[in-house]
């Protein structure tokens, strides 16, 4: 697969674009799909399960699935972005009953951008990631879906609402409470 | 709009900027009224931000790449398959049925004939060249043991590598996606070779083995000692199922009513080195019997999975060669059929020795 570095998030219409060349069987738009939105995708699951091998079998999943089913997807005024987590927050939410909501938290493989940080900045990031992860547990599964799509999936709100069959009004409110009821979990840790 | 309602819009825009990387302080400013119920969660925010630096092991990228990139050549080679099948229906259904009759009587009746020697270079958009399949399928149904077949299999990919090179190079895409597809076919047969699946098919001669050689039952009563020097005499005429398996009370060879001719035949890959077969049948007769094998029996087995090996990397290697070598002239339109080519040619590859592996 060709390499093809892409920062940030697709332009829309880029994104018809490859959506359409991909279900037609174009690898290279598959290519840039893919690069476009693995990492983040694992990002979201890696937030929802906290388990660093359960969250890379299910990003693997999430794409087979993209792979098996790009041509039943029709745009319809839903962004591919919106129907790609659609299919990971449903892996999760399988995942969530599967597990009695018994995730469990791992670190230790956790990996973080930038080798070229020094080594205090990485421990610092490290410890708020643990640190966010270990407070989200306290919040409900509506909050933690809402904090992992905006902040793991770099999100935007209209593209939350989608996959969240809410309103933006509704999916601004609840990001209120989910930060809130974050900032809260957090001091209760720290103290 | 309600104050809760206004509030949850600027926090929303705050957010939004500090996704992008701007700095608590820089919201505070453009929201000063706000600033005191703004701040502690903007503070939560850019701490909750840190998950988005969070990235997967970079192994774990590289082997989930890996097997993406390979899901998607299956899917498209299925596809394909599909395609080609569906629009050579007719093409099709000519070729397994009179086409492989029609082969087999030149090539077996007439030592080979000059329609199907003129066949065996045709290219896909040439008239001979369901003839030249159909010739290729004769071939295997009538080449025994693994280590031929595999030979055989590895001698049409690269006649396969032929024709995407050459179909490539004159713009012809679908002729090109066939083409890798028949590839991927010769490639899998390898693969199964390797991983012994393919020892008791006799492959897809529709119908000609049967035709040709007498059922196992009927041979039992045929005892003859196994040829092992297959160059020495006629290509003797063995089923699979008694070479590998069933386990008869004698070692069984039955000289083909074919094989005079089969040794007077141009095409030598008719005439099958059947050394391993021979070799399998004695050891499977013998253990049956209860006969001691001789010292050579273990050996006999290495050195086939050694002759696969090195059939399956020779192969390989060449096969790598020519494509790159093809790929660094290609023309751009002719490029994606040749890199489907290698990919897949990576794959199988793998596959085989995994499988030879195991095996």
């Amino acid at each position: 697969m060709d390499e093809i570095k892409i920062t940030g998030n697709l332009p829309l219409s880029d994104e018809a674009n490859l959506v359409q060349r991909a279900q037609k069987q174009d690898n290279q738009a598959f290519a840039q799909l893919y690069e476009a939105y693995f990492d983040k995708i694992y990002r979201y699951i890696s937030f929802r399960v906290r388990n660093d091998m359960e969250a890379e079998d299910m990003t693997q999943q999430v794409f087979m699935k993209v792979l098996n089913s790009i041509s039943s997807y029709k745009s319809q005024g839903v962004p591919f972005s919106s129907w790609l987590y659609r299919i990971a927050h449903n892996l999760v939410v399988d995942f969530m009953r599967q597990q009695n909501k018994k995730s469990t938290v791992d670190i230790e493989g956790l990996q973080l951008i930038s080798p070229a940080e020094d080594t205090q900045s990485i421990i610092e990031k490290q410890a708020d990631v643990a640190a966010v992860k270990e407070a989200s547990r306290k919040l409900t599964a509506s909050q933690q879906e809402v904090l992992s799509l905006r902040f793991a999936g770099e999100l935007s709100i209209s593209e939350c609402a989608s996959i969240m069959d809410k309103s933006e009004g509704a999916i601004k409110a609840l990001q209120h409470s989910a930060v809130q009821a974050l900032r809260k979990a957090l001091v209760v840790n720290v103290l | 709009m309600r104050k809760e309602e206004k509030f949850n819009n600027i926090l929303n825009e705050c957010l939004d900027r500090i996704l992008k990387g701007e700095s608590v302080e820089q919201c505070l400013l453009s929201y000063p009224e706000q600033a005191r119920e703004l701040e502690p969660l903007l503070i939560t925010a850019k701490t909750a931000r840190s998950i988005s630096t969070v990235q997967p092991r970079s192994a774990y990228k590289i082997e989930a790449k890996r097997q993406f990139q390979a899901a998607l050549i299956q899917m498209q080679v299925k596809q394909n398959e599909r395609k080609a099948q569906s629009s050579r229906r007719f093409q099709w259904r000519w070729q397994s049925g009179w086409a492989i009759a029609l082969v087999a009587v030149v090539v077996v009746v007439l030592g080979g004939g000059g329609t199907v020697a003129a066949a065996s270079g045709s290219m896909p958009d040439s008239g001979l060249y369901p003839i030249k399949l159909a010739a290729e399928n004769v071939q295997l149904a009538l080449t025994i043991g693994e280590v031929a077949k595999t030979q055989l299999n590895a001698t049409f990919a690269d006649r396969r590598v032929e024709e995407i090179i050459y179909t490539a190079e004159k713009g012809n895409p679908q002729e090109s996606q066939a083409a890798v597809v028949r590839l991927n076919t010769n490639l899998i047969n390898i693969s199964e070779l390797a991983a012994g699946k393919l020892k008791n098919k006799s492959e897809s001669a529709g119908g000609l083995a049967p035709l040709m050689a007498p059922q196992s039952s009927d041979l039992s009563k045929n005892a003859a000692p196994p040829i092992i020097n297959s160059a020495l005499a006629p290509s003797p005429l063995v089923t699979p199922e008694i070479a590998t398996g069933g386990a008869p009370t004698e070692p069984v060879t039955l000289a083909s009513p074919v094989s005079a001719s089969s040794t007077a035949a141009p095409s030598a890959s008719l005439a099958a080195p059947s050394t391993d077969a021979d070799i399998a049948g004695t050891t499977a007769n013998n253990q049956a019997t209860g006969r001691w094998a001789g010292p050579n029996s273990v050996k006999v087995s290495i050195t086939k999975s050694e002759k696969l090996a090195q059939i399956i990397q020779d192969n390989y290697a060449k096969r790598k060669l020519k494509l790159e070598q093809a790929l660094h002239n290609a023309s751009p339109k002719a490029r994606p059929a040749i890199e489907q080519a290698i990919a897949q040619s990576d794959l199988e590859y793998a596959q085989a020795l995994q499988n030879l592996a195991q095996n």
